[in-house]
Parts: structure tokens; sequence; C-alpha cells
């Protein structure tokens, strides 16, 4: 019944005759990553792009794979953050893990990337935990091929002491990564097919004797391959595209209920297509509908542990645009569907969610706009009423204030965190030795959030913007563990308690200050607070895990066109991980229960040639060779470089 | 004999100073539309390590050689090269070793009184070994890692453009427990201009 209330009260919204200037405004808050930006940063693998994401904080514990809290919108527990290529959702997240490494498509594809850090409704989804939308190159005209090699290297390797008193152990070798791209492009047509191939030693001292031992061999290794197909055409007044993908990865998986990474072997498959049709010059239809599985098998271990775990999800999304000389609207309706494959015995094995939700931007004089938007989402018999709205008042030509507020209830079926496997029947850990509690009922999460945002161009070279938010949580579940140190197998080990109807509040602030010296010399500098203000004791417990002060400072210097030298200091406060505590001291020192706060020096320097179809390029990372670990029981990353080499042959051959 | 920190700091501080010396803007558009790829130098140096530290309890240096092209950039010079050196080991129990050093580097040449020219510049490249071992597997008997370092050179012309030259060179290899070796090396040097099809790719 609510629903539709709330759906009435929308529609009535939209045909509300308001005053509106003559533009349209664009709402959608978020930080713009470019392709420039990727290569002056020297960056090889797509989950690189996290460490240019300023408003959200990450951690690591291989260096492959990364956790991350998007401007305070969950913590590290909960990776509930989307993802999408192109407008299209991919599903990659396994058990609250979403590895970017896993999306079948290499760094080179990248056109640009929209990091959505504050809940909004973009390309059919409610983005309450914040998305990463990677949007990748249309192909140029004719017939194009793209290629790029990289490899990277850790120091710390023993060298030659491997022979004397002073030897050590071998540590992270990176690569090498190759990728290739060919593709084909009309005037109203393209395809495009890609490979790529990715390999990684997770070797640390910190990580390596778990690995090792698990896995029997003297040199973990995560490989992973992947292939995409790419087609869109321009018809029927509209645009329309097919993204199909393909990732094979045998990888370690850490499970933190089980202590240490177990071997896996992990397959993700995307079909989808997405588009529009113009129906007039006011009103458009958008689709979009997909077809993915993911798919966790067993890789050779010592304990034989197998997940036997395949999610497969049909989407379908419907939505209508329109836009007049007074507002510009959406309304869409979404469905979504996801049978799972196990060998444990499952209460339910489909399940369904359908949601429909409208936007109406308008603007209430020239220099007053506003927008407004609901979201309403069906599990099963639960509804979760998700909304926001945006007011943007542009102060005068240099100054803007822009404040958003946002409520979003949750299911506990929107999530893939293995908690909602298990309570269907999924007894991985059971099977295991291992247990879990549930302590109260998990119910539907609540979250409302406040952001202020000042923004002003202080003249043609510099910028300078000021932030402040505030996030109020409530019914989430945190999982509880006193991980205890097993110096035999060099893992952890805890009974897991999850502990449900938790509440808390964050609040935090933010500056970024953009400052061009000269035409060839420009820096960036932002500086991000966030803190549980308040809260119930685990919900600040797991808090004290993100680190509180983040600060970067990049330097970009294109001296001439074809060469330029980049730089990045990075600061990021220390964090302070309750459930190691003990394991800490049990493991004689080896790890801590705080990571340290970290400045890190990186830097890159790129060269093109032949006319820009050559691109190479050399990264050092952690230049000061600093201690940088993001996690207590993780790898330290210490002095590394990246060396890549880019071709770029487009338009080798066409038609016409 | 040894080269003791007070040499290394003399390197350190005669690069530094070159980086102080920062170009102005219309210094290096000047050099980049005259001057960069417009030559090409290659050289040969035979190079002999000089310092003593831990890692010469284990092996004996013995001679080297190094390879290298150097080009004007758009400010300074680029240099790629090699060296290659063998360390022969001091018990029978270590096994010797080759190295090679595949550099890339950059530097800045001033020109002295006499026709003599002083190059300063910084390498860094992957530092590979390859251990004499028939007890270890194929994947271990190389090992890489990331080595970097100084180089300083006076060379001196003696025919049109071939150029002789002494040169000391500091690499610190980033193993656990660092490798810092220093070299001098003599060679020779030949600059040819750049055929116009390669510059045109290079720039």
């Amino acid at each position: 019944m609510k629903c539709i209330q709330l759906l009435t009260i929308l529609l009535l919204i939209i045909n509300l005759q308001v005053k509106a200037g003559d533009k349209w405004h664009d709402f959608s808050e978020k930080q713009i990553i470019t392709i420039d930006m990727i290569r002056d940063a020297g960056l090889t693998r797509v989950a690189d792009i996290l460490l240019l994401a300023n408003d959200w904080i990450v951690n690591t514990i291989d260096g492959f794979t990364w956790q991350a809290s998007a401007n305070g919108l969950s913590s590290f527990q909960r990776q509930t953050w989307l993802l999408m290529i192109d407008g299209q959702r991919m599903d990659i997240n396994i058990f609250d893990i979403t590895n970017l490494n896993m999306l079948p498509i290499s760094i080179n594809q990248i056109d640009y990337v929209e990091i959505i850090s504050i809940p909004q409704i973009i390309e059919g989804e409610f983005t309450d935990k914040g998305l990463i939308h990677i949007h990748t190159v249309r192909p140029e005209a004719g017939l194009s091929y793209h290629g790029r090699l990289t490899y990277g290297n850790e120091t710390g390797d023993p060298g030659p002491y491997r022979y004397t008193e002073f030897k050590s152990k071998n540590v992270d070798r990176i690569g090498a990564d190759r990728s290739n791209e060919v593709s084909f492009a009309g005037k109203k047509q393209y395809i495009g097919a890609s490979q790529t191939d990715q390999v990684y030693y997770p070797t640390d001292a910190a990580i390596y004797n778990r690995n090792q031992i698990i896995s029997g061999k003297d040199y973990p290794r995560i490989n992973m391959s992947s292939y995409s197909f790419k087609a869109g055409i321009n018809a029927l007044k509209g645009e329309h595209e097919l993204f199909a993908g393909y990732t094979f990865v045998e990888d370690f998986l850490f499970f933190k209920p089980y202590g240490r990474e177990i071997p896996v072997k992990s397959y993700f498959t995307h079909a989808g297509v997405n588009g529009f049709f113009m129906i007039n010059d006011k009103t458009d239809i958008h689709y979009r509908c997909k077809y993915s599985t993911n798919r966790l098998k067993k890789r050779a271990n010592i304990f034989d542990l197998d997940f036997d775990r395949e999610l497969e999800n049909v989407y379908a999304n419907l939505e209508v645009d329109r836009r007049g000389s007074f507002y510009q609207s959406k309304i869409g309706i979404r469905f979504d569907r996801s049978y799972a494959h196990t060998k444990y015995q499952l209460d339910k094995d489909a399940y369904s969610s359908a949601a429909i939700y409208g936007q109406l931007n308008y603007s209430l004089t020239d220099n007053l706009h506003q927008s407004f938007s609901a979201f309403l989402r069906l599990d099963n018999d639960k509804i979760a009423v998700k909304g926001q709205a945006t007011n943007s008042w542009k102060i005068n030509s240099k100054q803007k204030l822009i404040s958003i507020l946002s409520f979003s209830q949750r299911n506990f079926e929107e999530d893939n965190s293995y908690w909602r496997w298990a309570e269907n029947g999924y007894n991985f850990l059971e099977a295991n030795s291992g247990g879990y509690s549930i302590i109260g009922g998990i119910n539907k999460s609540q979250q409302f959030t406040t952001d202020i945002i000042w923004k002003a161009g202080i003249n043609k070279t510099s910028s300078i913007e000021i932030g402040a938010l505030y996030r109020f949580f409530n019914n989430l579940y945190f999982e509880k563990q006193t991980l205890q140190f097993d110096s035999f197998m060099e893992s952890f080990s805890s009974p897991v308690q999850i502990s449900a109807g938790e509440k808390g509040q964050v609040g935090g602030g933010r500056i970024r200050f953009n400052y061009q010296f000269t035409p060839q010399l420009g820096q960036r500098f932002f500086y991000s607070f966030r803190t549980a203000i308040s809260g119930d004791d685990i919900f600040q417990d797991v808090w004290e895990s993100l680190a509180r002060h983040k600060i970067g400072f990049t330097l970009n210097y294109h001296p001439v066109e074809n060469f330029s030298m980049w730089a990045m200091l990075s600061y990021l406060s220390s964090s302070n991980w309750i459930e190691y505590q003990e394991a800490a001291g049990q493991s004689g020192g080896k790890y801590s229960s705080t990571v340290n706060e970290a400045m890190i020096l990186d830097m890159a320097a790129q060269k093109w040639i032949w006319h820009k179809r050559i691109r190479g390029s050399l990264l050092f990372r952690n230049i000061f060779n600093q201690l940088q670990k993001y996690h207590p029981n993780g790898a330290s990353l210490e002095l590394r470089f990246h060396i890549q080499a880019e071709i770029l042959l487009d338009s080798i051959w066409s038609p016409e | 004999m040894n080269i003791k920190k007070p040499f290394f700091l003399f390197i350190c501080s005669s690069n530094i100073i070159l980086f102080v010396l920062t170009p102005g803007k219309n210094e290096l558009h000047a050099q980049s539309k005259t001057q960069a790829f417009d030559s090409f130098k290659i050289g040969l140096k035979f190079i002999t390590n000089t310092n003593r530290n831990t890692f010469h309890n284990y092996w004996n240096p013995e001679k080297g050689f190094e390879c290298f092209a150097e080009m004007p950039f758009y400010y300074g010079s680029v240099q790629a090269g090699v060296h290659v050196f063998l360390y022969n080991d001091k018990d029978n129990d270590i096994p010797e070793f080759l190295t090679r050093y595949f550099y890339l580097g950059w530097g800045k040449e001033l020109p002295l009184p006499l026709k003599i020219n002083w190059f300063n510049g910084f390498r860094v490249g992957s530092y590979q070994m390859i251990f004499d071992d028939d007890e270890i597997n194929e994947t271990q008997i190389m090992e890489s890692e990331l080595g970097a370092g100084l180089s300083s050179r006076l060379s001196y012309p003696v025919y049109k453009k071939l150029m002789v030259g002494i040169s000391v060179s500091y690499i610190a290899v980033f193993t656990y427990k660092k490798v810092e070796l220093t070299f001098i090396s003599v060679g020779a040097d030949y600059t040819f201009t750049t055929p116009k099809w390669i510059k045109d790719i290079l720039e």
C-alpha cells in the first residue's frame, strides 16, 4: 500500500508545473577519472582506480583484491557498493568481496570512470552504498588494434644473499599482464573483442605462509584470464549496445569467517544489452537487461575446501525519460531474478526482486535547481523505500552550494554476504568445522545521509570545494570475532557472532583544491575526514578499522605534448582492527591490530612515440620505501615499480 | 680502493644541484623544438667495481662492460643501456653469479673548459642476477630486482664526434639487504645524427 501511495505522490510531483530555467542541471555528484588521468598515474590494473578515488577508503590483504568504503556509506564489512560497465550492472561480488580486477576488461579499455559517493539513482540503481561506473572507449572508425604489456616488481627479494646468513623470502612479483583488443567501427555501428591475462604472486612475508601451507605450493600464484565482446549500433532513433564478458581467476579468497585465504577458482560470465529509443524530441525509452553467472569452484587445497556456489542472475529494466521546458524526469521499473546452485541444501534456490523508481529535476529559478527521486524495492514480501532530494543554489557566477539528503531502507536480501546465503541453508562453515550465531534478527536496515558541498571557481586556473557529511545508520548487522592466531597453520580462527540491530552515526568533511600553475603544470589537493560520532560499541569498533584522515596531493607536469610526469603524495591515518587484538599478541609481533599511518610518494612518467601510437610508462610506488600496509594481516607493499608498453593502432584500415 | 660515503654525497649533491637548476619554460621549449632526439650517442665502457662492503665478504668482483645509447631529451638527455658484470664466489658453497642491469636514465651534460663535458644523471632499471647453481630449479636461477643509482661522466673529444671518457656510477639494488656497488669505467662513445624518420617517430 505504502508503495502505491509513494508512487502516486511521485507521479503528481512529475506533473507539477514549476518555474524553470532554460538549462538542464547535472545533479549527479561524482568524481570523474579520465583515461588521461589513468595514463598519467601509470595505473596498470582496473582495481588501481580505487587509489584515485578521493572519497573512498580502501584496504587490501594481498595487493590484488581491494575492499572499499565509499564516502562513509558503509564500513569494510559490507562491500555492497555497485559496479557498472557502460550502464550494465556487473554482479562480481562474492561473499562481500568485490574484486575490480575480475571485470572482463583491461584498464586500457576505459574511457572514463564515474565515482559516485552520494546516494542517487543511476542507470536504474539506487546507489545507497556508492557506485563505480566504468565507461569504455568507443572504437575509432575502421579497423583498430590496441595492445598492452605490463610488468612490475616489488623490492625486498633476497638477491644473492639467499646463499648467506642474510637470506630472506622472495616477495611479490607483479605480472607480466597482457591485453589485446581488436575493433571495427563504421559510421553507425561498431564491434570489438578483447582478451586480458594477469598474474600475481601473493608471496609477501605476511601472507606467504598461509597461502603456501593451504595450497601446498612453494610459489602461490593468482592467474586471471578474461575475454569480452562489445557491439553497438545507432538505430531506431537511439543507441543500442551489447556487452558480453567472461573472467576466470585462480585466486586466494580471504574468507574472514574462516580466518584465512582459501584457494578458489572463480568464474564470472556476463551478457547484457542496453540502450534507448527516442520517441520524440522530449521522450526517450531506456532499456537494460542482462544475464550473469558468478561461480566459485574448488582449487586444490590441503583441507579440500569447496565453496561450490553459483549465482545466476537475470535482470531487466525499462525507464522513460522525459524532458520539457519545465522539468526533466524519469520513471522506471526493474526486475531481478536470481537462481542459486550448490551442493549444499538450500531452503530456497530462486529469488526475485522488483523495483519501481522515479526522479524529477527542475529549476525554481535560474539559480536554484532541485531534484527529487524515489525508489521502491520489493524483495519477496519486503518493501525497501529509498529516496533522495538535492538542492543546488548557484550563489553567483563563481559559487555554488549543494545540499543532498537521502533516506534508504535496505532489505537483507539485497546483500550478497555469506550470512544471507547461510540463513538460506548454505552451510559451508558448519561443514568445515566452523560455525556462527546470530544475536537478534537481521531485519531491514535504514540509512539517512546529508551532504553539503560548497564549490567555488576562484579564477580560471583554480577552484575549491568544501563539504560536510552526516550519516545515520540503524539496524545494521556486523560480524563479531575475536581472532586467535594459529602459529602452526599461520592463520586465524574464531567463532563468528553476527550482531544485528546495530546503529550509529558518522560525520566528516572534505576539502579539494585544484590549481593550474601554468598550462603545463597543475596540482590537485584533497583532504577528507570521517569518523563514527556515536553508536553501539560494535559499530564504533568496526569504524575504527577505517582510517579517519586521508590526504592526497597530486602534481601533473606536461612539458610537451608527448611526455608527462606525475607525482602523488598521499597520507592515510592509522586504523585499529579490534578483532585482531588477541591474535596480534599471540603472533609474537608478526601481526599487529593497528595499521600504522603512512605517507607515501608515488611517481610516474610516460612518453608517447610514433604520433601517439606507442606509449611507454614507468611508475614507482612508495618511493621512500615506507611501511605501507592496509590490513593487519595483509602484505606490506614496499617500493615497487611497474613498467608498461601500450600500442594503439587506430583506423589501420577502413573500407571507405 | 674503498670508496667512502663522502664520495657518494658528492655525486648526490652534484645531481641535486642539477635538479635545482630546473629549466625555465622557454628554455625547455627551446630544447624540445630544436634539440630533442636530434642526435644519438652509442658507447662502450669497461667497468670495475671499486667499493667493498658486506657483499664483498662473499663475492669477488671480476670485470664487466656496459653498452649504452644516449639522446637529447626535452631537457637534458635520456639514456638506455645494459651493464654486465660477473661476481666470483669466495666460498665453494656459494655460487658465482652474472648480473645484467638493464637501465633507463636521465641526466644533463655541462660544458667545462678544455672541451671537456661533464654529465650527471640518475638511472633506474632491472638488476638481474643469474646464479651458477645446479641445485635449484630453473625458475629460481634468475632473480631480478629494482636497481637505481647515479652516474657521473667526464668526456673529451678525440676525433670529430668520437669521445673518450671516464665515469663513476653508484647502484643500489633494493634486495631485502640492500646491495650497494660503485664502479669506475673508461670507454668511448660516438655521436650520430638521428635520421629524420627516427626523430619523427620519437617525437
